[in-house]
């Protein structure tokens, strides 16, 4: 009984802290990639997020966060808004 | 073209390299943009402090009748209104400058406003700018430029974009009164470069870059 559960722990520790979340964002206003740029740079250098992409012809920024990171939607308003842009929607 | 002319331009491009397109741009960008045609130069060397508002330093070159004026002056520079849509961006920019006018070795106050607005998707722009100086040396400067462009291809983040554009412009105070010019814009990243020839064969070479 003690190695089953030993096993589950440590299944269930490991799945939590290679658990990566991708957070998608559809923006309004998003039409050039020269104004655009400022959106990659401030998402960047945000210390929770690995990796930002910007897709134009879909109207979405795409956020890989870090394992174990989150970074709230109030956060991901404040650095769009502060570029420029309207949060159209969050999901995650 | 003569070599004064090359050095003049990669000092342009050199001084780009130091420091943006729009009036504001994100908060927190640094930019600056140089606007080179035979009549007219104008320097920007901007800071977005808010997303709404940036400062800048604002030099501007005017090839009148009687001479070369020089204007120089700090500028404050506000977004007044922005529509997001999904497909879409439109601004309105206005903003105000007082600072020197410098003609034949005499320097004079001058003050200069300006209201810009501009519409773009990923396929079409357009732009129209007026701007007014007022100074002790003489009458009012006003001018105003028009724009509008359509993209060939809609480029994404990774790619160049390219925009063929025409630009009209008038200016009842300079040497040129009004100028017509059909021009090519490029941009990839944070790097966005201009060039064209207007109807009378005046070259014109713009540069913006913001970080």
């Amino acid at each position: 009984m003690i190695k089953w559960f030993l096993a589950f722990f440590i299944l269930f520790t490991t799945s939590v802290l290679a658990y990566t979340k991708t957070v998608k964002i559809t923006v309004k206003g998003m039409v050039c990639g020269f104004c655009a740029q400022g959106v990659i740079k401030k998402f960047k250098s945000e210390p929770a997020i690995a990796k930002v992409e910007v897709s134009l012809e879909k109207k979405l920024v795409t956020l890989d966060l870090k394992k174990g990171q989150d970074f709230a939607d109030h956060k991901i308003e404040e650095i769009l808004t502060d570029a420029g842009y309207d949060v159209e929607k969050i999901e995650r | 073209m003569t070599a004064l002319r090359l050095l003049i331009i990669l000092n342009l491009i050199a001084m780009a390299s130091l420091a943006h397109a729009h009036p504001v741009a994100y908060k927190g960008a640094t930019g600056v943009m140089t606007w080179n045609q035979p009549f007219l130069g104008d320097d920007w060397l901007t800071y977005s402090f808010r997303p709404d508002a940036a400062v800048a330093a604002r030099h501007m070159r005017f090839e009148v009748p009687e001479g070369r004026l020089h204007f120089y002056g700090p500028q404050l520079d506000y977004l007044a209104k922005r529509w997001n849509q999904l497909d879409s961006q439109a601004n309105i920019y206005l903003y105000g400058s007082y600072g020197g006018l410098n003609f034949q070795d005499r320097t004079h106050g001058a003050g200069f406003g300006g209201v810009e607005a501009d519409a773009e998707s990923r396929k079409h722009f357009v732009m129209i700018r007026y701007e007014k100086m007022w100074s002790d040396l003489g009458p009012d400067f006003y001018h105003a430029e028009f724009r509008l462009g359509i993209a060939p291809y809609e480029a994404e983040m990774n790619e160049i974009a390219s925009w063929l554009m025409v630009q009209y412009q008038w200016h009842p105070m300079l040497t040129r009164k009004y100028a017509i010019t059909p021009l090519i814009r490029l941009f990839y990243k944070n790097v966005l470069f201009e060039s064209g020839v207007s109807t009378d064969g005046d070259w014109m070479l713009n540069f913006m870059f913001h970080f």
